[in-house]
């Protein structure tokens, strides 16, 4: 059984980021096999994401194809820089995916391209202590301890793509409450995960 | 904004962090946060905060299974994408440039620059105890020097070698039923100059040379206008090495004549849109009139 079999909920640990960075250095040495390995690692959890965004199977193909590649291109480039390949693999599948749902809304125009910053810069590895416990389980907790608008705010813009105007008009909120909503809950999600459940528990009542 | 460009302030980027982590700003915002952060004197850790927080979210997700047939469809498109900014290989073993092809194809690519660590495996370590010192230093100096010159001339050829391949994969998209060709002429004050073919499909070749070689981060991108006020959509990326020469091979979306390409340099891999003057640019047509 692969990684990739397993749930997602799986525990990160350094054995799976040692790996990672063989695989890594191999795509980057233009090897094809550590593709299939790096695929057969992430397969699963890359295609749950992009379905999630776009709810459409064949678009979710096309969004993992095209992240593959594009990690499989600029492997080399990346193989120096620190961050786990997961993080750096599953961040191009999310902006693929949104990218796609944005261009195929009938209200929105073609957006201009927008690719994600750095993945250290937007998404750096989530911080050792909550990495060696995180599960499915431990982030469902952490996302029903805060308020329930703000897990929607969160979720519409990350998981549905909209964006902050989008969210202010699909939840009849002003925008400046949507990015409190937003704000607010990350931080509330950062203490649950930490394990500062009180704080976050204040932090959802604000 | 008398630009066009949205320009931040630091509070700016402090307001925004919370949706830029989440990928909920406007492209545009997206962008000027992007901009902000690169050059920010005071720094942002406000954006690992919240984004330490955003992998999390992964966890969240429902199973679902890719169709099976997804992993050979990943590997074929892999197999025919050109990885970026790999430095060519110099195989020092293979005595023609079609012998290096073949090699290439079958073991990895060599990721360190030929250097001194290198010449060293070639000195050889057993010479006859009866020659002296002075005809054994002049020896591996020869020696050294010759295999300098066999690696750089190897060099050589293997780009120019890769060049004339990636000119004759133009040539052979361009000439398909359907695809149209484009000529990248230089803009004001540039050498690079090119040539691309689309495929009906969007499938893209695109081949420069004249270019100036990447260093650090900077690469060469390519983009693809629609029209003549349509925004540039980023299509691909390329380092280029000593001789000039770059080469990609991608898709366009939307394929059709008219659609006009062009190649800036860029400090930093990822850009959006173009933050550099167009070094070369050519509109596609079909090559029959």
């Amino acid at each position: 059984m692969t990684q990739a079999d397993e749930p997602l909920g799986l525990r990160r640990s350094s054995t799976a980021d040692d790996a990672d960075r063989a695989v890594l250095v191999r795509l980057a040495d233009g090897e094809l096999d550590a593709l299939e390995d790096l695929y057969d690692r992430y397969k699963t959890m890359a295609y749950s994401i992009a379905y999630r965004i776009t709810a459409d199977g064949a678009l979710s193909e096309d969004v993992v194809q095209d992240a593959l590649v594009g990690a499989w291109r600029n492997a080399s480039r990346y193989a120096d820089a620190r961050g786990s390949v997961r993080t750096w693999l599953l961040s191009i599948v999310h902006h693929r995916a949104i990218d796609a749902v944005r261009r195929r809304r009938p209200t929105t125009n073609l957006p201009e391209p927008d690719d994600p910053a750095p993945a250290r810069l937007t998404l750096p590895d989530i911080w050792p202590e909550v990495a060696e416990r995180l599960d499915a389980e431990t982030v469902r907790a952490a996302l029903a301890s805060i308020s329930p608008v703000q897990r929607e705010a969160i979720e519409l813009a990350y998981f549905g793509g909209l964006t902050q105007q989008e969210i202010a008009e699909r939840t009849a909120t002003p925008l400046g409450t949507v990015k409190s909503r937003i704000r607010l809950g990350l931080l509330g999600l950062r203490r649950a995960l930490s394990g500062d459940d009180e704080a976050a528990a204040a932090e959802a009542d604000r | 904004m008398t630009d066009g460009v949205l320009h931040l302030s630091h509070d700016d980027v402090v307001d925004l962090a919370p949706l830029h982590v989440l990928g909920a700003l406007e492209p545009g915002e997206a962008a000027a946060v992007r901009a902000h952060v690169a050059t920010c004197a005071i720094g942002h850790p406000e954006l690992e905060e919240l984004g330490s927080v955003v992998p999390a979210l992964w966890e969240t997700v429902d199973q679902v299974e890719p169709p099976a047939e997804l992993k050979a469809r990943v590997l074929a498109a892999a197999a025919e994408a050109v990885p970026v900014a790999a430095p060519p290989r110099v195989d020092r073993r293979a005595p023609t440039p079609t012998a290096a092809r073949d090699a290439d194809a079958t073991e990895p690519r060599r990721l360190t620059s030929v250097g001194p660590a290198d010449e060293a495996e070639f000195r050889p370590t057993v010479l006859s105890r009866s020659v002296d010192w002075a005809f054994r230093i002049a020896a591996v100096l020869a020696i050294v020097a010759l295999l300098g010159w066999n690696l750089a001339l190897q060099r050589d050829l293997n780009q120019a070698d890769d060049y004339r391949n990636r000119v004759a994969a133009v040539l052979q998209l361009g000439s398909q039923a359907g695809s149209s060709v484009a000529f990248l002429a230089p803009q004001a004050g540039q050498a690079a100059s090119g040539i691309a073919a689309v495929a009906a499909d969007g499938h893209t070749e695109l081949a420069m040379s004249g270019l100036a070689p990447t260093t650090g981060s900077a690469v060469y991108a390519a983009w693809a206008i629609a029209a003549p006020d349509a925004a540039p959509i980023p299509i691909g990326e390329f380092a280029v090495s000593g001789n000039g020469a770059g080469n990609l091979a991608t898709t366009v979306p939307g394929a059709a004549p008219g659609v006009t390409l062009a190649v800036t340099r860029e400090p930093n891999p990822g850009a959006t849109k173009p933050t550099t003057p167009i070094v070369a640019a050519g509109t596609t047509r079909a090559p029959t009139a």
